[in-house]
C-alpha cells in the first residue's frame, strides 16, 4: 500500500490522488520545508497514475522495497543497480521506468549536479516534450524538482505552459520556498502546502532507517525540525552539540567575554556550523518559551536534559527568552548574509547574557 | 480515467471571458478599445500591462477576435464565424500567440519579421500576440523596433507583460499602452459567486469572501483558489470557510480575530498557542502575519467614529465588524497603533527571514506582553497630583541658571520642575534639548601642582586612559578623593570601567590611598558650555529639562556601584559654580530605600516614561511629608 506508507502526508496524498483522478489541475506547486517528503508524494502520485498493474493508491512499486528507487540517482549507481546481483523488484515495467527516469511519458527535471540553478534549456526541453502526445499512459506527467532554484528566465519560459499546457499534461513543481517563485508562476499553479513532519512520524522514519535506539531516535527527530532529510542526515553524521549548548545557556547569565569567545570558537567557527547552531539555540529557546507560556513538557528531549531545561526555563523571564530568540534569528540571517560567524556568536552570547540578567 | 484526466479544465481556462463585456474590472480598457474599434481608429501595436491574472492575455485574445471577426472589425465579435472559432481554439493561422519568455532570442524576432510581408491567409489582419514580452532579449527588442513603428497595414501587434519596466523605452514609446488594474474585491467576489453558481457548487459566503480577499486583486488567483477549495470539498458538498482556509494554508478570519483578541488581552500564552497550532497545520505564516497586520489596521479603523469607519470597513461582513468593534473598545487607539507598528516591523522581517515561524511567534509574544501606553497627559496629571503632597515651592526662582542634560544619567527633571511654577512642571516634548545656561568653563583643579604631575604620570603608564581623561574629564583632587568629572556619556562609561586603574595609578603616584569618584556633573556644564542640543531617544521625542536644580547636586553615574558610593560620600561641591540645592528640598525629601526603588521601577507607568525618554533611574527621592502616597504611587522624582 504505497500511498499509505507515506509518513505524515497520507491524507494529503490520497486526497491529491482523488483529485487527480476526478478533476485535476494541470499544474501543481508542492511547497513546504526541505525534506518533508514533497518529491516523494509527487513521484508516488506519478506511480499511482501510471502504474500498469494496479493503478491507484496501491501502485505496485513499493519505495521501501524497491532497489531502483532507493538507489541514488547517479549514473554509476544506476549502472550498478542494473547488475545481475541486485535484487529484482516485482514492480510493473511502467513503475520501473518511472523509478529509473526513462518512462516515455514522465519527465523529471531537477537541478543538475554541480549547478545552483535549474536551467532554461532544461525547461525548454521539458516544454517540448510536454507537447508530444503520451505514448504509454493516458497522461504525460512532469515533475520539476528544486523549483525554487529555477532561474528567472526559466520561470518565465514556463509561464505559458503552466497556464495552458497541452490537454494531456500535468506538471508538478516541487519547491522548498514559495517566495523563490514569481507571482506569475504561483498564480498559475494549484499550491499544495506540506507541513513539517511530526516528531512521531520522524521517529518512525528513523526507525525504518535503522536507528533502533529509541532515545536517540527521538532526540534526532526533535533536532530534525520536521524534516526527514535532516533527521537522516543527522543520524548519519555528527550529532549537533545540543547538550553543550544547553550547558552554555544554563551558565549564560554569568557569561563573560572570554567564555563567549571560546564558545564562538568552538561552535560557531565556520558558516555552516554557526548557522546550524544558531538555529539550534533558537529552537531550544523556543521550547523553553513554550514551556513557560504553554506549560508544554520537554517530551521530545532526552530525559537527562529535561531537568536542566526546566530549571533554565524557570530562571528566565519571557522577555529575556524573546530577546535571545530574536537575536539568534538575526544572527543566523547575518551569518547567511556573509557576516563573520564568530563575531556574531560573541555578540549573541553577550546579548544573551545581558538579556538573562535582565539588563 | 483517461477521459477525466484530459477533459477537465480549470476554472480560469473554462470560463475565460470571450467578450469585452465579460472582462470585469477593466472597464477603462475595454471601453477605450471598444470605442476605438467602433470608430475604426485602431492602433497597430498595443501593450497590455498589469499584475498576474487581471486579464491581459484574455483581452489580447478578445481583441484579436474583434479585429478578425468576419463581421468586424467590431467590438462585439460574433463568436460563430470561422475566424472567431479558430482563434478561440488557438488554431488560427493568422493569429500567432508567441511565448515571449521561451522564444526570446533575436532569431525568434527575425522569424516574425520575415513573415510579416506575407498577406494574412484568410482573415483581415495578421496578429501577433507576444505574451510575457518583458523576457525578450534586448537584441530581440531592437530587431523589432522598426517593425513596431511601421508594420505593414495588415499586421497588428499585441504585447502583454507583467513587468513593463523591464522593456526598453524605445519599445514602450511605439506601443499604445493599456494598464490593467488590480480587480476590486467586490468585483472578484461577484465573479466568484457567479462561477460557483455556474459550477453548481455550494460555497459559504464567508468562504468566498476569504477567497476574494486572498486573491489580492488577481482574478486568476481567485479562480485557482476556488478550484482548490472545490477539490478539497467535493466530499462534503458545501464548501465552508474552514475548508477554504485550510486548503489555502491561511488562517480563517475567526482564528485571526482570536489571535488578535489574545494579544489585546495580554494573553501571551494564548497567542503563542494559536500561532503554533497554525504552524503545525502547515499554514502560510507570511500570510498570517499579513492578516494580523490587517486586523490591527481594521481595529484602529473601527476605533474611529462610526461615520468615518463605515467606508474603510465595508469590505468586511457585519458580524466581523461587530467583533472588531468589541475588540477595539477594549484597547486605546494608541495601543492599537503601537501594535500595528510592531507587527508591521515584524512582518517586514518575516518576509525576509528564513525563519518566519520563530519571528512570528516572537512578534505575538512581544505584542501580548507590551505594557499599556500611558497617556502623557495622564502621566503628568499623576505626577502633578503627587506634587500636592510635596512641600510647596520654596521660592526657587525659575531662573535658567544652569541646565542641560544628557541622554542618560545626568537628568533630574521632575525634582526641579516640581519646585517651580506650574508652567515649568509640564514635560515639554519638543525637538531638542537646549541648554541656555551661562557659559562656564572647565571644572577647576583644586591642586594645580599635583594634578598635572598625576596626569603626566598616568600618561606615562596608560596613554589611552590619560588621553581620555584629558579630553573628556576634569579632575578635582580633594585630599584622598579624586573626583573625575566626565564630559559625556562615552567618557563616563570608559572612565567608569577604568576607575580602579585610575585609583591604583593615583595612589601609586601620590603615595597615599586615593579614592576615585566619578561625576557626570561636567556633562551638564560642558553641554552648557557648548550650548549643546542633545536629541534624545529614537522616536524624535525629547524633553526639555528644567534648569536650576537639575545640575546642582552632583549627579553620580548611573551604575548601582556609583550610586551606593555616592550615597555614602558627601557629594563634591564643584566650587560654587552653580546655585546650591534649595535647602527646602533636602529637608523635604529623603533618599529612597532599595525596596522603594524596585517598586518605582516596576511601575509600568514609570517604565514607560523611561522607555520613551530613554532614561535611567539614577537617584530617587521621596517626599518626607507623604511617604505613604509616594510608596503607593511610585514617583520617579529624579533621574
Amino acid at each position: 500500500m504505497p500511498i499509505d506508507s507515506i509518513r505524515g502526508h497520507r491524507e494529503l496524498a490520497s486526497r491529491l490522488l482523488a483529485e487527480l483522478r476526478s478533476r485535476p489541475s494541470h499544474a501543481y506547486l508542492f511547497a513546504g520545508p526541505r525534506g518533508v517528503g514533497k518529491a516523494l508524494v509527487a513521484t508516488s502520485l506519478v506511480h499511482a497514475l501510471m502504474c500498469e498493474r494496479s493503478p491507484g493508491e496501491n501502485f505496485c512499486c513499493n519505495p521501501a522495497r524497491c532497489p531502483v528507487r532507493l538507489a541514488p540517482q547517479t549514473e554509476r549507481t544506476r549502472a550498478r543497480a542494473a547488475d545481475a546481483d541486485t535484487p529484482r523488484c516485482d514492480c510493473c515495467s511502467a513503475c520501473v521506468q518511472i523509478a529509473t527516469g526513462v518512462h516515455p511519458d514522465f519527465t523529471y527535471v531537477s537541478r543538475p549536479v554541480g549547478r545552483t540553478e535549474v536551467l532554461i534549456d532544461q525547461v525548454r526541453e521539458l516544454i517540448a516534450r510536454l507537447g508530444i502526445r503520451p505514448s504509454r499512459s493516458p497522461v504525460r506527467m512532469a515533475i520539476i524538482d528544486d523549483a525554487e532554484s529555477l532561474n528567472i528566465p526559466a520561470q518565465n519560459a514556463l509561464l505559458k505552459t503552466l497556464e495552458e499546457p497541452p490537454g494531456h499534461a500535468i506538471i508538478i513543481m516541487v519547491s522548498a520556498s514559495e517566495r523563490a517563485l514569481l507571482d506569475t508562476v504561483r498564480s498559475r499553479t494549484r499550491t499544495v502546502r506540506f507541513p513539517a513532519l511530526q516528531v512521531a512520524d520522524l521517529e518512525a522514519i528513523l526507525a525504518a532507517h535503522g536507528i533502533d535506539d529509541k532515545a536517540r531516535a527521538s532526540a534526532l527527530a526533535l533536532l530534525a525540525r520536521g524534516s526527514a532529510a535532516n533527521a537522516i542526515a543527522l543520524a548519519d553524521g555528527d550529532e549537533p552539540p545540543m547538550k553543550e549548548l544547553l550547558d552554555a545557556l544554563s551558565t549564560a547569565k554569568s557569561i563573560d567575554f572570554a567564555r563567549a569567545q571560546s564558545l564562538a570558537q568552538e561552535f560557531f567557527a565556520n558558516r555552516d556550523a554557526a548557522a546550524g547552531n544558531f538555529e539550534l539555540l533558537a529552537r531550544l529557546l523556543e521550547e523553553i518559551l513554550c514551556y513557560k507560556l504553554l506549560k508544554t513538557d520537554f517530551v521530545a528531549f532526552p530525559p537527562d536534559s529535561r531537568p536542566k531545561l526546566a530549571s533554565l526555563a524557570d530562571s528566565l523571564g519571557v522577555d529575556a527568552v524573546v530577546k535571545c530568540i530574536d537575536a539568534a534569528v538575526r544572527a543566523t540571517e547575518a551569518v547567511e548574509a556573509n557576516a563573520n560567524p564568530r563575531l556574531q556568536a560573541e555578540n549573541w552570547w553577550t546579548i544573551a547574557g545581558h538579556a538573562m540578567r535582565g539588563e | 480515467m483517461a477521459e477525466s484526466l484530459t477533459t477537465h479544465l480549470v476554472l480560469a481556462r473554462k470560463w475565460r471571458p470571450e467578450r469585452f463585456s465579460e472582462l470585469v474590472g477593466q472597464e477603462h480598457v475595454t471601453r477605450t478599445l471598444s470605442e476605438a474599434l467602433k470608430r475604426g481608429r485602431i492602433a497597430h501595436a498595443f501593450l497590455f500591462t498589469g499584475i498576474r491574472g487581471v486579464g491581459k492575455t484574455t483581452a489580447a485574445r478578445i481583441l484579436a477576435r474583434c479585429l478578425n471577426c468576419e463581421k468586424g472589425p467590431t467590438a462585439e465579435p460574433c463568436g460563430e464565424c470561422a475566424a472567431c472559432v479558430e482563434i478561440r481554439g488557438g488554431r488560427s493561422l493568422d493569429v500567432s500567440e508567441i511565448d515571449g519568455a521561451t522564444y526570446r532570442k533575436i532569431e525568434d524576432a527575425r522569424a516574425i519579421i520575415e513573415n510579416l510581408s506575407y498577406r494574412p491567409a484568410r482573415d483581415r489582419f495578421k496578429i501577433y500576440i507576444i505574451d510575457e514580452a518583458h523576457q525578450l532579449t534586448d537584441s530581440a527588442f531592437n530587431a523589432l523596433l522598426k517593425t513596431l513603428e511601421e508594420p505593414p497595414p495588415h499586421v497588428k501587434f499585441i504585447l502583454a507583460t507583467t513587468e513593463p519596466q523591464k522593456m526598453p523605452e524605445t519599445i514602450l514609446s511605439r506601443l499604445q499602452r493599456y494598464d490593467f488594474r488590480r480587480i476590486p474585491y467586490a468585483t472578484i467576489l461577484e465573479r466568484l459567486k457567479d462561477l460557483a453558481r455556474r459550477e453548481g457548487l455550494e460555497v459559504e459566503e464567508s468562504a468566498l469572501r476569504l477567497l476574494a480577499r486572498e486573491a489580492g486583486g488577481s482574478m486568476r488567483d481567485a479562480e485557482r483558489m476556488l478550484e482548490t477549495a472545490m477539490a478539497t470539498a467535493t466530499a462534503s458538498g458545501k464548501v465552508t470557510e474552514a475548508e477554504v482556509a485550510s486548503s489555502l494554508g491561511v488562517a480563517s478570519r475567526t482564528t485571526v480575530l482570536k489571535l488578535a483578541d489574545a494579544i489585546l488581552e495580554k494573553n501571551a500564552a494564548g497567542a503563542l498557542a494559536h500561532v503554533r497550532e497554525l504552524k503545525s497545520r502547515g499554514a502560510n505564516l507570511e500570510s498570517l502575519g499579513r492578516d494580523l497586520l490587517e486586523t490591527f489596521r481594521n481595529l484602529a479603523v473601527a476605533k474611529l467614529p462610526a461615520s468615518d469607519a463605515d467606508s474603510p470597513l465595508d469590505d468586511i461582513p457585519d458580524h466581523e465588524v461587530t467583533e472588531l468593534k468589541r475588540l477595539a473598545a477594549g484597547a486605546s487607539s494608541r495601543d492599537l497603533m503601537r501594535l500595528f507598528r510592531l507587527m508591521a516591523d515584524s512582518q517586514e522581517q518575516i518576509l525576509r527571514s528564513p525563519y518566519p515561524d520563530l519571528l512570528l511567534e516572537m512578534a505575538v509574544v512581544r505584542m501580548a506582553s507590551l505594557a499599556a501606553v500611558i497617556d502623557a497627559d495622564e502621566l503628568l496629571r499623576a505626577i502633578g497630583s503627587d506634587k500636592t503632597a510635596a512641600p510647596p515651592a520654596s521660592g526657587t526662582p525659575p531662573a535658567p541658571s544652569g541646565g542641560g542634560s544628557s541622554s542618560r544619567g545626568a537628568a533630574k527633571p521632575e525634582a526641579a520642575s516640581k519646585e517651580q511654577s506650574s508652567g515649568a512642571r509640564r514635560l515639554r516634548v519638543e525637538g531638542e534639548v537646549k541648554a541656555d545656561a551661562p557659559l562656564r568653563h572647565e571644572v577647576q583643579d583644586n591642586s594645580p601642582r599635583e594634578l598635572p604631575e598625576l596626569r603626566d604620570f598616568i600618561r606615562g603608564r596608560r596613554a589611552a586612559l590619560a588621553g581620555f581623561m584629558e579630553q573628556g574629564a576634569g579632575l578635582v583632587l580633594d585630599g584622598d578623593l579624586l573626583t573625575v568629572t566626565a564630559r559625556n556619556d562615552i567618557y563616563v562609561r570608559y572612565l567608569n570601567d577604568n576607575k580602579t586603574v585610575i585609583a591604583e595609578l593615583a595612589s601609586e603616584h601620590l603615595g597615599r590611598a586615593i579614592r576615585v569618584e566619578l561625576s557626570t556633573n561636567g556633562v551638564a556644564k560642558l553641554a552648557a558650555a557648548g550650548r549643546a542640543t542633545i536629541p534624545l531617544g529614537g522616536n524624535g521625542l525629547t524633553r526639555e529639562l528644567p534648569s536650576a536644580a537639575a545640575a546642582d547636586t552632583n549627579n553620580p553615574i548611573a551604575t548601582k556601584n556609583a550610586q551606593k558610593e555616592t550615597a555614602a560620600s558627601k557629594p563634591v561641591e564643584p566650587t560654587g559654580e552653580i546655585a546650591p540645592t534649595p535647602p527646602a528640598m533636602d529637608a523635604a525629601r529623603r533618599a529612597a530605600t532599595p525596596e522603594e526603588r524596585q517598586a518605582v521601577l516596576a511601575d509600568p507607568a514609570v517604565r514607560r516614561v523611561f522607555d520613551t525618554l530613554d532614561a535611567r533611574l539614577v537617584e530617587l527621592r521621596i517626599p518626607n511629608l507623604a511617604p505613604a502616597s509616594a510608596r503607593e504611587g511610585g514617583d520617579p522624582e529624579s533621574r
